[in-house]
């Protein structure tokens, strides 16, 4: 596969273009691409029916995109061109199976099947927030109690605008403070009595020396942890991440994850699946990220979102999404990058902190529950992302996802299910997944950061309230009811 | 033979179908017509771009269109300028922007960016990764009268602040005003550091920066 000082050396000595000529043509190629393929065609009333072949086409207008007109180094505004063979043989060597952590902490994390009812899911807990010390938790009881359940594989973590009272800017600090939050979590796993948990870096700041600065078997990230290396949108790739990924390589580091992949300059949901397949080919290419968001089509920038990746139930999409069959489009996507790459994916679950404002109520974990049936069946991994959450919110999805896999459901079932869950329980509801980020807290009011999570959990007594006990049990018989094999 | 009201009306119809080259052949034919140039501007090409920054807002059309409109203004501006009254400016104001330094984050910047060209604006576009010096300097350069600065992760937000003390530093403080915005920002930050104005958004920021040049509705 194409080695990362190769890739270097392309930053180095590929096409200049300035950005916004690069955008552009991205935009051009896109429309282009799309006609070439025939993209744009009407989905099927069952999401799941997406052909092999339609699929083949996206991934192959992917690999079109990366080899006609290339990524974008923002660092260095030159184009970085591949040619088929480099995309082909790079997506054939994605690794279909990592190993994390350390000690009883190890974990085999490995690609996931469609429809898979054998493996589990791994659950990847997050931060990928700001924290301030002034949160009424500190961030090692938060952490501890994320990762008390033996199911967490693993944790990313957070950054901080202040560390120890010093304002982080500047060379030393930013390198101070990426060696102190990986410590603080690694910290609060430790307190959890999982020492060996694997830690996932959230970088402070995207510059070379501060992205290996907690780099340090002994104190910071070891080996068997990892980092977030995310595609900027667009395909825009920084030097200084292909700098870090280089010095990663060598180290051996055994996790690196990519959140990015969408774009701002397509116009049509079909541009956006031809970037999300680019990209990621593109972070695995010139980053080694081996576990990535599972696909996706992204809708063009300031368009009527149909909020396919966190609002789960199929009816609600459905509704909103008027333009296009987004579900679809998604899953072809996703079937895409699974029939052509060994690619380990990772879907958010709905629901978690950065888009909640309760965490208690029937619709809320019935909400939840549907997002596990789907990426259980989708065939991803779990990702619950930040700023915290309580283990309650992690662990419901777990014993959904297990109940999904016991009861051997298909996709049509959970296509059924969860239209039959959204018609009772569910109508007028949904406008609540629709609020602001709850992560922005950390800035604004840091004091009231936690304030749904410590309605549902007392983090410092580990006490769950009593009323979302009272919710969750009525939940799970109702769903119980509905024919999933939930256990005592 | 068109009048002066058809060119008006096609040249902002082509503004709107973001037709770079329809816009300067019209542009060209209007002003061998001897159309009145200001006309053009105030009746033609500011509303048509400021319309496509509406559709853009309501999610109907999206940043390519945006950057295609804005080209073909910027192209039918260069044929009109030699045409215009003496002291007649096209543009608004000036501004300079981008992401501060050691941020690579650039998507919110170009977003105001856009819009803030679709109200007529001449922005100076300094990409990520700026420092304070190089800000104040194309401030200095252009004459610009405000500074926008953009940050995307609380690591990178103090260098906002380090912005506007080299504004006073190089005694610029009320000449050059500057602007402040990205994810980790908000109101009470932009007070704490003394900036002019904070943007929460795109449509926001417009607002600010046309109450800190005194532009009214």
């Amino acid at each position: 596969m194409i080695n990362l000082l190769e890739v270097a050396e392309r930053i180095r000595t590929g096409q200049k273009m300035d950005t916004k000529s690069y955008d552009m043509g991205l935009f051009r190629k896109t429309q282009e691409l799309t006609k070439k393929y025939n993209l744009n065609q009407p989905g099927k009333p069952e999401f799941w029916e997406v052909d092999n072949a339609y699929a083949d086409a996206v991934f192959q207008a992917g690999v079109d995109f990366l080899t006609e007109w290339g990524a974008y180094c923002v660092t260095t505004e030159r184009v970085i061109k591949f040619t088929e063979d480099e995309v082909r043989r790079a997506a054939r060597e994605i690794p279909s199976q990592i190993v994390v952590g350390e000690g009883s902490d190890t974990r085999t994390i490995k690609k996931r099947e469609i429809e898979d009812t054998q493996n589990r899911p791994n659950i990847v807990v997050a931060g990928h927030s700001a924290w301030s010390d002034e949160v009424p938790v500190p961030i090692h009881i938060a952490v501890r109690e994320m990762v008390s359940d033996e199911r967490v594989d693993v944790i990313q973590g957070y950054m901080y605008a202040e560390t120890d009272k010093y304002e982080i800017s500047g060379p030393t600090h930013w390198a101070y403070a990426a060696r102190r939050a990986v410590e603080r979590v690694r910290n609060g796993c430790t307190q959890a009595g999982r020492p060996g948990l694997c830690v996932v870096q959230y970088p402070t700041l995207t510059r070379a020396f501060a992205l290996v600065a907690a780099m340090d078997p002994y104190r910071g990230l070891r080996p068997t942890d990892g980092t977030m290396f995310s595609i900027q949108p667009d395909l825009h790739v920084d030097a200084d991440y292909v700098a870090a990924s280089y010095v990663y390589e060598e180290y051996g580091l055994a996790y690196k994850e990519n959140q990015g992949g969408g774009s701002n300059f397509i116009a049509d949901i079909y541009g956006g699946m031809i970037i999300s397949i680019a990209s990621r080919l593109a972070a695995w290419m010139c980053y080694r990220d081996n576990v990535q968001g599972g696909g996706g089509a992204a809708e063009p920038r300031g368009a009527q979102r149909d909020w396919g990746g966190v609002a789960p139930a199929s009816e609600l999409v459905a509704e909103r999404a008027k333009k296009y069959d987004a579900m679809w489009l998604n899953f072809a996507v996703y079937k895409a990058l699974h029939r052509n790459t060994g690619l380990i994916t990772k879907a958010n679950i709905w629901g978690c902190h950065e888009m909640a404002v309760e965490q208690l109520s029937d619709e809320f974990l019935l909400m939840q529950a549907i997002s596990a049936m789907r990426e259980t069946l989708w065939g991803n991994h779990f990702h619950f992302a930040g700023s915290a959450n309580p283990p309650t919110v992690i662990r419901w999805p777990i014993d959904v996802s297990d109940a999904v896999m016991r009861s051997k459901l298909k996709l049509s079932d959970y296509q059924e299910l969860s239209s039959r869950i959204t018609r009772e329980k569910l109508q007028g509801w949904q406008d609540l997944s629709r609020v602001k980020d709850q992560r922005m807290k950390a800035y604004e009011s840091p004091k009231q950061l936690l304030d749904t999570q410590l309605n549902v959990y007392d983090f410092f007594k580990q006490k769950i309230s009593e009323k979302y006990l009272e919710n969750e049990k009525k939940v799970r018989s109702y769903l119980k009811d509905l024919g999933l094999d939930f256990r005592a | 033979m068109p009048d002066d009201l058809d060119y008006v009306r096609k040249l902002k119809e082509a503004v709107r179908n973001f037709d770079e080259d329809g816009v300067k052949m019209i542009t060209e034919e209007a002003v061998r017509a001897g159309v009145d140039s200001s006309r053009l501007i105030d009746e033609a090409l500011v509303p048509g771009v400021r319309e496509v920054g509406e559709r853009f807002e309501r999610g109907e059309v999206f940043l390519p269109h945006m950057v295609m409109a804005s080209d073909a203004v910027d192209a039918a501006v260069k044929i009109i300028e030699p045409h215009l009254p003496k002291g007649k400016e096209v543009k608004k104001g000036r501004i300079v922007m981008g992401t501060v330094e050691g941020d690579l984050h650039d998507l919110g910047k170009n977003v105001v960016i856009m819009m803030l060209k679709a109200n007529g604006f001449e922005v100076f576009d300094l990409g990520r990764d700026v420092s304070a010096e190089t800000f104040v300097q194309k401030a200095k350069d252009v004459g610009a009268q405000i500074i926008g600065a953009s940050s995307l992760m609380s690591t990178t937000r103090p260098y906002q602040r380090e912005i506007i003390q080299e504004v006073e530093r190089q005694g610029l403080k009320g000449k050059v005003k500057v602007i402040v915005g990205g994810g980790p920002v908000n109101l009470e930050w932009a007070k704490a550091i003394g900036a002019d104005g904070y943007g929460r958004d795109a449509s926001e920021a417009v607002r600010e920066v046309r109450r800190l040049l005194g532009i009214e509705d």
